[in-house]
């Protein structure tokens, strides 16, 4: 599980205040066999992990499962967005994010690839660095011209670990294609819906977040598997009614 | 031989069967209408009865007691608890809020299906 990972429960740990919510119950299916043998998996669950102001306001929000490397990676990257919204003052927040997603869902949208926050600049006429370095967000090239470049790094979702069962190596994949999705797919949607809803809190936008993003609408009670549950059932109206 | 749990649990059976019919025998002394009555007998309306106040304190804890302790175990969940993993999360997303304030450090909030805690979520 991803939290019982080292290297990302000690970011969290160090760079947030974390808590978690359920938003509701996980479907759950258990299978048997009749032999003694039960299968139990959940069925549609999905997460999401938000970036807050003090406050409990939204700052940024990644949806879905990612790859724990990108993971940590969007992590730094949020721990310096809640420092960047208020470079200019705390009444400027609002501003400052805006324009931050429109950055984001246009870089994505174009690029195909986030822009990223940097800073750390130095007074180069008096060689000091700055206390509180100032934070720039920076468009990175389109990934077919950072092709030819030799000795360009892979993105983290990119990565793979040195796998060599064949089914951990096929779940991998399965998850670096989730995270790719979630990084640029999902990553623009919600920089376009947090770009027109400004600073709310969790609960304005949960909804909406895993209604229209993640499609998991949290009001519908079989949560978007009611088509495959019942369609072409023989005993699907008596369910419903038992339901 | 019987087994101490079979033996705990007839002595359980005698001991309340013995506190139903007191109970049975103090409604027809205090008759018809007391008997469809819930609030406690009062000592000036039956001076000869002595309120049913020590019922709930005194007489039913040492038999509830018994019957915890020796009845089956309760079969455990079938999403059994697990550790949240290695992060230390507060308890709620105020907690987190009102921790932010203090250390300057932002939230995090982590949403899901299911809980954290629950080995299948």
């Amino acid at each position: 599980m991803l939290f019982s990972k080292e290297d990302v429960a000690q970011a969290i740990n160090t760079l947030f205040e974390p808590a978690w919510e359920s938003v509701r119950a996980v479907p759950i299916v258990k299978i048997d066999f009749g032999n003694g043998k039960v299968v139990t998996r959940t069925l549609n669950g999905n997460i999401a992990t938000y970036v807050c102001t003090p406050e409990g306001e939204v700052l940024d929000i990644m949806a879905g499962i990612y790859t724990p490397a990108q993971y940590l990676a969007n992590l730094r990257e949020f721990n310096l967005l809640a420092r960047y919204v208020d470079q200019q003052g705390k009444d400027k927040r609002g501003e400052s994010l805006k324009s931050y997603h429109e950055v984001q869902e246009k870089a994505l949208k174009e690029n195909g690839q986030a822009a990223r926050l940097v800073g750390g600049f130095r007074d180069m006429s008096k060689m000091k660095v700055i206390e509180k370095p100032l934070l720039v967000l920076l468009r990175v090239p389109p990934p077919a011209a950072a092709q030819g470049r030799q000795g360009e790094k892979a993105s983290p979702a990119e990565e793979s670990p040195n796998l060599e069962n064949p089914d951990d190596l096929a779940n991998w994949k399965v998850l670096a294609e989730d995270t790719r999705v979630n990084e640029t797919v999902r990553r623009r949607e919600i920089h376009a819906l947090l770009k027109e809803s400004g600073l709310v809190h969790p609960e304005k936008i949960t909804k909406p977040l895993y209604k229209d993003i993640l499609h998991a609408d949290l009001d519908d009670p079989y949560l978007g598997l009611g088509e495959t549950l019942f369609a072409n059932y023989p005993f699907a109206k008596e369910d419903r009614r038992s339901n | 031989m019987w087994s101490r749990k079979r033996i705990l649990g007839v002595i359980s059976i005698v001991v309340i069967g013995s506190f139903l019919l007191m109970g049975v025998i103090a409604g027809s002394v205090m008759g018809d209408d007391a008997k469809f009555d819930n609030t406690p007998v009062s000592v000036v309306k039956n001076p000869g009865i002595r309120a049913d106040v020590g019922k709930t304190v005194a007489i039913e804890p040492p038999t509830k007691a018994i019957v915890a302790a020796k009845s089956a175990t309760v079969i455990e969940s079938q999403n059994p608890k697990v550790m949240p993993g290695k992060v230390k999360w507060h308890s709620n997303f105020s907690d987190a809020c009102a921790a932010s304030k203090k250390s300057g450090k932002p939230v995090l909030l982590f949403q899901m299906m299911g809980k954290l805690d629950n080995q299948f979520c």
